[in-house]
């Protein structure tokens, strides 16, 4: 009997946000912090965008969190579906392991930087 | 009306004699308004009446002359032979599929998809024909029309690489027929079909190439009808999260 696959379906969801963030989201920070502030654009002197961003409001903390988990684990799923076009069965479950590895290991790296510029979002609101 | 000389090769597979595919090529007069069927036509009746091939209607409706035409999978009966002017054309069986004899593939996977998916209005309770027809709104027509076009001529499982990959995989015109069900305002299937689209073999398999739509020959979508099938699936699973008792039917 066929059933439901509930956990491929949500994450499924998870990757399908992951793809609206990582294409709405992630040019407006490079944006800033690759091109803005490196060319002078950027309105506030003497703070870069990342500080600005945190100094700001909580919402910054988790706009930028958002962004980098985002598109990091749509990536990874995108990565998965390129294996399987490649038909690279054997070498996608190594492969697929080493991606999910380097996106839990990116997101707890994004998650610890941002609490440790702005151990205050703990205490919201 | 003057004619041309078009070089037709065809694969050749006779399992009985043969111990792998070949081609063969075949000179075939031919006309403007003359298609590639109608060249398999002239060489089935004045070349080689042993050549084998399916075909029907010769109008684009039986879905049954679908094969590989210079390499792209085609209705034979839409494919024109002066497009392919001062060119051999190839002429190759469905890819994805096994091949019972030259271009003739075995179809009793697609059939047996197409079965599964239960293409057909299901409802709770039957009413009889005396209460009338069970009526829809030019809206609710609107949202599962492009998807009732579909022919099951199977060019998109020879398009999808991931059926070619996993034959298990529901595939584009199996999900774009159970979408068109799901979405049909009389049917009430959905806790039918939802464990069968939403398998893990059903609609997750699909990696969004695309190729399915592109070659479509009636126009349908399947791309599509598996991604809104996908959403659908990821909603509910959602919502039995949220709601365990009652959420996600």
């Amino acid at each position: 009997m066929p059933k439901v696959a509930r956990l491929h379906a949500i994450l499924w969801g998870v990757f399908s946000v992951g793809g609206f963030i990582a294409a709405f989201l992630l040019p407006v920070l490079i944006y800033i912090v690759g091109i803005a502030y490196p060319l002078g654009l950027w309105p506030i002197s003497g703070q870069d965008p990342t500080t600005s961003i945190l100094n700001h409001h909580h919402l910054g903390t988790l706009f930028l969190f958002v962004t980098v988990a985002g598109s990091l684990y749509h990536g990874i799923y995108r990565f998965q579906s390129t294996l399987t076009e490649l038909g690279l069965a054997r070498a996608k479950r190594a492969l697929e392991a080493l991606g999910y590895l380097i996106v839990i290991v990116g997101i707890l790296a994004v998650a610890y930087y941002l609490l440790m510029l702005n151990p205050g979002v703990l205490s919201l609101p | 009306m003057s004619q041309d000389i078009a070089t037709i090769r065809v694969t050749r597979y006779r399992p009985e004699k043969d111990g792998k595919p070949y081609f063969q090529d075949y000179k075939v007069p031919y006309r403007k308004d003359m298609v590639v069927l109608d060249a398999l036509n002239y060489i089935k009746a004045n070349l080689d009446g042993t050549l084998t091939y399916r075909w029907s209607c010769r109008m684009g409706v039986c879905g049954s002359c679908g094969a590989n035409v210079d390499g792209v999978p085609k209705l034979t009966c839409a494919s024109f032979l002066h497009e392919f002017k001062g060119r051999t054309i190839k002429v190759e069986p469905l890819t994805h599929f096994p091949v019972i004899k030259d271009l003739v593939v075995n179809m009793d996977d697609f059939m047996h998809k197409l079965v599964e998916i239960k293409p057909w209005i299901i409802r709770e309770k039957e009413s009889p024909p005396e209460e009338g027809e069970y009526r829809q709104s030019a809206e609710e027509l609107e949202r599962y029309d492009q998807f009732s076009s579909c022919i099951n001529c199977m060019l998109c499982y020879s398009a999808c690489p991931v059926y070619g990959l996993n034959e298990k995989f529901l595939g584009p015109a199996a999900t774009a027929l159970a979408y068109r069900y799901i979405e049909d305002s009389r049917d009430q299937g959905k806790a039918v079909r939802f464990p069968i689209v939403h398998e893990i073999e059903g609609v997750w398999e699909c990696t969004l190439v695309g190729e399915c739509s592109v070659v479509c020959p009636k126009g349908v979508d399947p791309m599509l009808a598996i991604q809104k099938t996908k959403i659908l699936g990821a909603t509910n699973a959602l919502k039995s999260l949220v709601m365990p008792r009652g959420g996600g039917k």
